[in-house]
C-alpha cells in the first residue's frame, strides 16, 4: 500500500495458449503494459530493459523452472526488488508454502479465471505489505 | 524281605518241631535225674529203716540175755546169741547200703566195734550166769564200763541217723526241685507246641485267603487281559528260542483274515510272511534280541494276509527268560494290527504334503505359531524370509527367529492377535546387500473352542512391489493431473474469456454451446482436483495441520464460502449458533473442504427455493455438524456406496449436478484421518442428513443425548 500504481507486468510462462489468454485478461481486460516470455532465460533478459511492477511467474516450466527463474533474478540489481506472483498447476499447500517462501507476494492456482485474473493480481499487488 | 506264605510256616513248623524236640530231650533229662534222686532219697529211707532194724535187734538180744540172766532158761540163751548173730547181720546190712558214704563208714566201724563189746560182756555175763551166778553175772553186768558201753552205742546209732537224716532231707528237697524242673518244661514245652501249631494255624490261614484272593486277581486279570486283547485287537505270542518255535494265540489268524485258531510256526516261516522291505530289519532285531543286544523292542511292519494283501503290525517283544550268560531262552510280546491307523496316517501324510506343496508354491509366507510363540508350521518362504531352513525355524521360538529388535517391533501385534484379535501392519524387512523389503503381515488368531487364542497365524505379504506400484501411480496421477491442468487451463480461461464477453458478442445460436464447453471444462477442473486430493489422502501424503478451533466459528466461515453457490442453485442455508463454544482440534482447511462438499452436495439436490439446515450439536466427546436437505433422497441401493469413489446416484438429470463422484470419498478420508466418523440419514422423499463427528476436545455438555444447537 506504497501508493505505486501496478502498471507494468512480466509474464513468464512456457505454454503459447496460456500466455494468448493472459494476455487477453491482463491486457485488454486488467489494462495493463504486458510483457510476456516463454521462459526464465529470455524473462532474466527481458527484466531489466522493461522494467516491470511485478512478474508473473510460471513454476513448472523446462530448463529454467519458477523458482530458479526467481533466485536469478533476485541477483539481478535492476529486478532484485519487483514482486513477484508466482501461477501454478501446483495447487498443494505444502507446495504453495514452499512458492511463498521463496519470496513471492503470492501464488494464483491453474487453471485461473480469466474474468477475475487481473482483480486477483491486483488484490496480491495491494496485499503486499499488508 | 518279606517271606511267602509258605516258606513262613515252614519256618513255624520246623520251628516248632525242634523247639519240642529239645523240650523232650530236656524233659527226658529232668526224668531221669528226678528217678536218681528219688532212688537216692529211697535209699536213704532204707538205711534209716536197717539202722532201725539194728537198735531194735539190739534190744530184743539184750532182752532176751537179761531173761536168760534171770530165768537161766537156755532158751532164751538161744534167743539171745541168734538175736546176736542178727544184729552183725542188720550191721552189715547196713554198711552194705552206706558202703559208698565214707563219714557213715567210719562210724559204723566205730559201731560195729562197740556193739562186739557189747556182745562180748553181755555173752562173757550169760557163761557168768551159769559158772558163778546170777549175782556175779549181773556185777558184771553193772561194772560202769559196761554201763558207758550201752551208751556209747546209741550215741553212734544216734550220729548214723542225724547223717541219714540230713541226707534224706538234702535228697527230698532235690527231689522236690527236679520234680518242679519237670513240671516246668513239661507245661512249657506244651504250651510253646500248643502257641506253634496255633501259629502255624494262622498262617495257614492267611496263606489260604491270600491265594485265594491271588487266584481271584489271577482269573479277573486274565479275564479282562482276553477282554482288552479282545477290544484291541492284540495277538499274544510267545518264542522258544532254542526250538525257534513260536506259539501265536488265535487272533494272529483273525488278523490275517482267517478263522480263530492257534498258530504254531517256526519263526523263519514267519519271517518269510513279512513284507521283503522290513523281513531283514525284522531279522537283525530278532538276531539282536536272541543276543542279548535288545531287551525289548516294538516294530512296525507288513505282513501278507489271506487274500495276499499286506496288513500294517506293530510287534512288540520282550526277552521273558534267559540264560545263566545271558542269552535270551523265550520271547514273548504282542502283535497289533495298526493298518486303519497307518492308512489315516497315510492320508494325513498325504494331505500334509498337498497342503506343503500348496503352502510352498504359494507366494506368501506362512507360519503358524501356538500361545507361547513357539513356531508349529512355516512354508519354506517363511523360513526364507528371516534366511533360514524350514527346520530351522519349525520348534523355534519367535524371538530367536526373528532377533531382539524385530521381535520388539513386533510382539505388541503378537499380544493382540493372541488376545483374539486379527489384524494387519506393515513393516520394512532389512535384507543385507540389497534393498529392503516392503512386508505386509496378517495375524490371525487360532480361537480355542471356549473363545480364548491357544496360537496365531501369520500370512505375510512382500508388497514391495505393490508399494512400489502405488507410490508410481501416486506419481503418475500426479504428473498426469498436472498435464491436465496445463491444456485445461487454456481450456478453461479461453472459455471464460468468450463467455465473459471479452471476445465480444456471440451469435445465439453459439452462446448454449459455449456454455456447455464451459462448464464441462470447470468440472473436468474440479475432477482433476478431487482426484489429485485423494490420491494424496490415500497415499498418506496429504499434511494435516490440526489445531483447536471453535467448530461453530469455521460452520459460519463455510456458510459464508459457500453462500453464492447455493444461489446458484436457488437454495438457502439455515444455521443457528450454538450457544457455546465447541471446541474440536482439526484442520480448518481440511474441515472447510469438507464442510463444502457436503453443503454444495445439499445445495445440488435441494429443490429450488428449498432451505438447508445446519446445525451442531454435541454428546458423549463428540462435537456433530448436521447438514440437512429437504430433496428426493437417496435409494437405498445407493446407500450402500455412497462413500465409494466415482459414487453418483444414478438420475437422469446427474450431469445438471455437476459432481466429480469423489466427493464423498474425500469427506470420509478427511473426517477418518481427523479422528472422526462420518455418515448419513436419508428417506427416499424426506431429504437427506449428512453428519460428521469429531472427537471434542473439552467434555461436551449433556451426556448421553445429542445437544441440538438449531
Amino acid at each position: 500500500m506504497d501508493g505505486q500504481q501496478l502498471k507494468k507486468i512480466l509474464h513468464v510462462e512456457d505454454e503459447p495458449d496460456i500466455r494468448a489468454i493472459a494476455r487477453m485478461a491482463l491486457e485488454k481486460l486488467g489494462g495493463f503494459t504486458l510483457l510476456q516470455c516463454a521462459g526464465g532465460g529470455e524473462a532474466l533478459a527481458a527484466a531489466p530493459g522493461f522494467g516491470p511492477d511485478l512478474i508473473l511467474l510460471d513454476v513448472m516450466m523446462p530448463q529454467m523452472d519458477g523458482g530458479a527463474t526467481l533466485e536469478a533474478l533476485r541477483k539481478l540489481p535492476s529486478a532484485a526488488a519487483i514482486p513477484v506472483i508466482f501461477m501454478t498447476a501446483k495447487v498443494r499447500r505444502e507446495e504453495r508454502d514452499a512458492l511463498m517462501k521463496l519470496g513471492a507476494i503470492g501464488v494464483i492456482a491453474k487453471p485461473f479465471n480469466p474474468m477475475t485474473l487481473a482483480a486477483e493480481v491486483r488484490r496480491l499487488w495491494d496485499q503486499r505489505s499488508a | 524281605m518279606r517271606l511267602h506264605f509258605p516258606t513262613q510256616i515252614n519256618v513255624f513248623l520246623g520251628t516248632g518241631v525242634l523247639v519240642l524236640a529239645a523240650m523232650g530231650f530236656a524233659s527226658y533229662l529232668g526224668v531221669a535225674d528226678l528217678a536218681e534222686t528219688a532212688h537216692l532219697e529211697f535209699h536213704t529211707q532204707e538205711v534209716l529203716a536197717t539202722l532201725e532194724n539194728v537198735e531194735l535187734i539190739n534190744r530184743e538180744m539184750e532182752s532176751a540175755q537179761r531173761w536168760y540172766l534171770v530165768s537161766g532158761d537156755a532158751r532164751e540163751l538161744e534167743r539171745f546169741r541168734s538175736m546176736r548173730d542178727g544184729l552183725f547181720l542188720a550191721l552189715f546190712h547196713v554198711r552194705a547200703l552206706t558202703v559208698d558214704t565214707y563219714r557213715q563208714r567210719s562210724r559204723l566201724d566205730a559201731l560195729e566195734a562197740a556193739l562186739k563189746r557189747e556182745t562180748d560182756v553181755l555173752d562173757a555175763a550169760a557163761v557168768m550166769r551159769g559158772t558163778a551166778g546170777l549175782m556175779a553175772a549181773v556185777s558184771l553186768l553193772g561194772d560202769p564200763a559196761n554201763r558207758q558201753l550201752g551208751r556209747d552205742i546209741d550215741a553212734q546209732v544216734e550220729q548214723i541217723r542225724a547223717e541219714e537224716n540230713r541226707l534224706l532231707a538234702v535228697r527230698k528237697k532235690a527231689t522236690l526241685a527236679r520234680q518242679e524242673a519237670a513240671n516246668m518244661l513239661i507245661g512249657g514245652g506244651s504250651l510253646a507246641a500248643i502257641l506253634l501249631v496255633g501259629a502255624s494255624m494262622f498262617a495257614i490261614r492267611r496263606y489260604r485267603i491270600a491265594r485265594d484272593l491271588a487266584e481271584a486277581q489271577v482269573a479277573y486279570g486274565r479275564e479282562r487281559l482276553e477282554l482288552s486283547l479282545e477290544g484291541s485287537s492284540l495277538a499274544l505270542w510267545d518264542a522258544d528260542v532254542r526250538t525257534e518255535r513260536i506259539y501265536l494265540d488265535g487272533r494272529w489268524s483273525q488278523m490275517l483274515g482267517g478263522p480263530r485258531e492257534e498258530t504254531v510256526t517256526t519263526v523263519r516261516a514267519l519271517a518269510k510272511q513279512a513284507h521283503p522291505d522290513e523281513r531283514e530289519q525284522l531279522i537283525k532285531l530278532a538276531l539282536d534280541t536272541v543276543a542279548g543286544r535288545v531287551s525289548e523292542y516294538r516294530v512296525e511292519h507288513r505282513v501278507k494276509d489271506r487274500l495276499g494283501s499286506w496288513r500294517w503290525i506293530q510287534s512288540h517283544g520282550k526277552v521273558v527268560e534267559r540264560d545263566a550268560k545271558g542269552r535270551a531262552l523265550r520271547l514273548a510280546g504282542t502283535n497289533a494290527d495298526i493298518s486303519e491307523r497307518k492308512n489315516v496316517e497315510e492320508a494325513l501324510r498325504s494331505s500334509e504334503a498337498q497342503i506343503r506343496l500348496v503352502t510352498e508354491h504359494v507366494p506368501a509366507m506362512i507360519a503358524y505359531f501356538d500361545e507361547n510363540e513357539l513356531c508349529r508350521f512355516a512354508n519354506r518362504k517363511y523360513a526364507e524370509l528371516f534366511g533360514r531352513e524350514v527346520p530351522e525355524v519349525v520348534g523355534h521360538h519367535l524371538q530367536s527367529i526373528t532377533g531382539p529388535e524385530l521381535y520388539h517391533f513386533v510382539q505388541p501385534f503378537i499380544a493382540r492377535a493372541l488376545g483374539g484379535e486379527t489384524l494387519r501392519y506393515e513393516r520394512v524387512q532389512p535384507v543385507a546387500g540389497g534393498p529392503s523389503r516392503e512386508l505386509e503381515v496378517m495375524l490371525v488368531p487360532h480361537l480355542a473352542a471356549g473363545g480364548g487364542a491357544v496360537g496365531f497365524f501369520v500370512m505375510v505379504s512382500d508388497i514391495t512391489q505393490r508399494k512400489a506400484l502405488e507410490r508410481m501411480k501416486t506419481e503418475f496421477v500426479s504428473l498426469v493431473s498436472h498435464e491436465l491442468r496445463t491444456p485445461l487451463t487454456s481450456i478453461v480461461g479461453a472459455l471464460g474469456l468468450v463467455t465473459g464477453g471479452a471476445a465480444g458478442e456471440l451469435p445465439p445460436e453459439a452462446k448454449p454451446l459455449v456454455d456447455i464447453a464451459a462448464r464441462n471444462s470447470e468440472r473436468l477442473v474440479l475432477l482433476v482436483n478431487d482426484i489429485l486430493d485423494l490420491e494424496k489422502i490415500e497415499a498418506g501424503m496429504m499434511r494435516f495441520r490440526p489445531r483447536p478451533l471453535d467448530l461453530g466459528e469455521l460452520v459460519r466461515e463455510s456458510l459464508e464460502a459457500n453462500r453464492a453457490y447455493a444461489q446458484m442453485f436457488g437454495v438457502r442455508f439455515e444455521f443457528a449458533p450454538p450457544p457455546a463454544k465447541l471446541a474440536v482440534t482439526a484442520d480448518p482447511e481440511r474441515l472447510m473442504q469438507v464442510m463444502a462438499n457436503l453443503m454444495s452436495n445439499a445445495a445440488k439436490f435441494s429443490p429450488m427455493g428449498e432451505r438447508i439446515d445446519v446445525s451442531l450439536a454435541a454428546r458423549d466427546g463428540w462435537a456433530r455438524v448436521c447438514v440437512r436437505d429437504h430433496g428426493p433422497g437417496m435409494s437405498e441401493e445407493f446407500q450402500k456406496s455412497v462413500f465409494r469413489k466415482f459414487a453418483q446416484e444414478d438420475t437422469s438429470d446427474t450431469g445438471r449436478k455437476g459432481g466429480t463422484g469423489l466427493g464423498l470419498a474425500i469427506c470420509k478420508a478427511i473426517v477418518e484421518r481427523s479422528g472422526g466418523r462420518i455418515g448419513f440419514d436419508s428417506r427416499p422423499g424426506k431429504g437427506t442428513t449428512f453428519w460428521f463427528d469429531l472427537p471434542s476436545a473439552e467434555p461436551s455438555p449433556g451426556e448421553g443425548t445429542w445437544t441440538a444447537n438449531s
